[in-house]
């Protein structure tokens, strides 16, 4: 499925100052293979109860199953995604981003903000403080709630409302 | 007078079949409209190209098969519908764009250098062998027309064949391409018949009485056409074919692409602003520009009924909250895009992100927003942004008027 912001994490493949973009660019293989955006899925817990069913490519490690598919998650290309499960049911997804410059230097400017301007715009939610920090945004049957990582971290953690 | 028109007639005919033997296995109803405009109308003939846009008048849709014609399969074949009604075929054989497909400027030299002769080779055979194909079918070799102005000043080829009329486009090294009119006299000209047909002052009223203001507060222009672009680094030249579709100008984005100098997929050294001054040219519009996005300007415009270009810093994150909110706006006309303030600023793009241009077709003076269409497909008409955000994230637009 190709959709103009179906992938980013191949940006850097581009020269940044080119003279147009096309209409699609780069990869987002969860998007390819499950045909929903990640956000999208992980909203809706009836898709994704049976961890053995997930959509997408996952590789399992204990109780961690770990995406192996690139994906970009409110717009923003992803550096990690897992899933923690418990008897066969997956109980939320965790979504890291690593902010990096244009050198790719590790750098947190702006990425919890980007993060949150996207994340509102797919809820529609302004968010609520959480309880151990960041903001909680309530969409459909899940919370979405946004935190700084360690380091040069933000993480978006999917769970049932 | 009737004597020659017979002859012709003959040698149309006795060329039809030689021509159409030769070259097509699959029976497509594509091919027997390139002769007759009675396929035109013909229901089986309508049921092959893509679903019309609801509520849309002016529609580009792609013919759905994939014929070979003239022994070479095409790269698109594209229907221009006014009403439900098809007035044009395009046939683009061979587009370097196309072909090559995004090349970032980066990677141009090289990409140039390998793929380039090859590429020079494939122009060489499909450009002879739709040459020679037009040649059969027409019984002749057809007359040579100028069209357009400026950078867009081209010889092209016209054809009559069957009781429909050809233009052949060949620009060197980069398209090959081949438009089929009701009559050689459509096919000879670039602004359409419609548009031709109105005085100045008659023109001028005609586009103002397609903006319209709806109950919500919006200003907006409906009906113009969406291109997409595909995966070519095209989006500068396919929002001028929609405006200049818009306007009345018979081109097509690799019309644009060729005379901009877009080379084997790259826009390095292209000539953009020079294709766009030829462009109002030939479509008899004032095409001034600023370097920044004018709203007052803007205004004007899309007032007269005239969409606005704007080329501006893009990112993929800031275009997903555009795209994400005009999805959702669509159900809750309550939602506000974030306000502009010094904490959103951070989020635009800059001049390190991505070059992309934009139609915008309205705007929302209440509410601060522009509403603006991609040229990607209709599921990117009528998004919206705040004014602030396109003034500050823009670099070069362009405001058509009478």
């Amino acid at each position: 499925m190709k959709t103009p912001f179906a992938c980013c994490v191949a940006l850097r493949l581009f020269s940044l100052f080119a003279l147009g973009i096309p209409q699609t660019f780069g990869t987002n293989q969860f998007l390819t293979s499950a045909g929903v955006s990640f956000e999208q899925f992980a909203a809706d817990p009836a898709a994704w109860a049976d961890s053995t069913a997930l959509k997408g490519h996952w590789e399992a490690h204990g109780d961690t199953l770990t995406l192996a598919d690139s994906a970009a998650v409110f717009g923003v290309a992803a550096d990690e995604v897992t899933a923690k499960q418990r008897d066969g049911q997956v109980q939320s997804f965790r979504v890291v981003f690593r902010g990096k410059d244009k050198h790719g230097n590790a750098t947190l400017a702006n990425l919890l903000a980007r993060v949150t301007a996207n994340v509102r715009a797919f809820t529609g939610d302004a968010g609520t403080s959480a309880p151990g920090g960041g903001t909680v945004f309530k969409y459909k049957a899940v919370t979405i709630t946004l935190r700084s990582g360690s380091g040069q971290e933000v993480v978006a953690e999917f769970a049932r409302a | 007078m009737r004597g020659i028109l017979l002859c012709g007639a003959l040698a149309v005919l006795g060329s039809f079949s030689m021509a159409l033997a030769r070259v097509e296995d699959s029976p497509a109803p594509i091919l027997d409209a390139l002769t007759k405009s009675a396929t035109w109308t013909s229901p089986e003939f309508l049921a092959a190209w893509s679903t019309p846009p609801a509520g849309q008048t002016r529609v580009c849709r792609r013919y759905r098969g994939a014929p070979t014609i003239f022994g070479v399969q095409p790269q698109a074949i594209q229907g221009w519908f006014e009403n439900g009604r098809l007035t044009s075929i395009t046939i683009v054989f061979l587009d370097a764009g196309e072909w090559f497909g995004y090349v970032p400027d980066a990677e141009a030299r090289t990409v140039a250098q390998t793929k380039g002769p090859v590429f020079v080779a494939l122009y060489k055979q499909v450009s002879a062998d739709v040459t020679s194909g037009l040649e059969r079918l027409a019984g002749n070799k057809g007359r040579d027309v100028t069209l357009g102005l400026g950078l867009l000043k081209r010889t092209a080829r016209v054809f009559h064949h069957g009781d429909l009329a050809s233009r052949l486009t060949l620009e060197q090294d980069q398209l090959v391409k081949v438009s089929i009119f009701p009559s050689e006299e459509i096919a000879s000209q670039l602004l359409s018949p419609e548009r031709r047909a109105l005085k100045k002052d008659q023109v001028a009223r005609a586009f103002a009485g397609e903006s319209h203001t709806l109950p919500d507060g919006d200003r907006l222009i409906e009906t113009v056409p969406v291109i997409p672009q595909g995966d070519r680094a095209y989006c500068g030249v396919s929002t001028l074919a929609m405006v200049m579709r818009y306007l009345g100008v018979g081109l097509d984005t690799e019309d644009y692409a060729g005379a901009a100098g877009i080379h084997f997929g790259s826009t390095v050294q292209s000539k953009i602003k020079e294709t766009y001054d030829a462009a109002g040219a030939t479509a008899e519009v004032h095409l001034p520009k600023t370097t920044k996005f004018d709203f007052a300007k803007a205004k004007m415009s899309l007032d007269g009924g005239l969409p606005v270009i704007v080329f501006r810093r893009w990112s993929q994150e800031r275009d997903y909250l555009h795209s994400t909110f005009a999805s959702n706006f669509a159900t809750n006309p309550a939602l506000e895009l974030p306000k502009p303030d010094l904490n959103d600023q951070k989020l635009w793009p800059t001049k390190e992100g991505f070059a992309h241009a934009s139609v915008v077709n309205g705007y929302n003076e209440r509410r601060r927003e522009v509403i603006f269409t991609e040229s990607w497909g209709e599921q990117v008409r009528n998004r919206r942004m705040r004014i602030e955000e396109l003034e500050g994230t823009s670099y070069l637009a362009y405001y058509p008027h009478f």
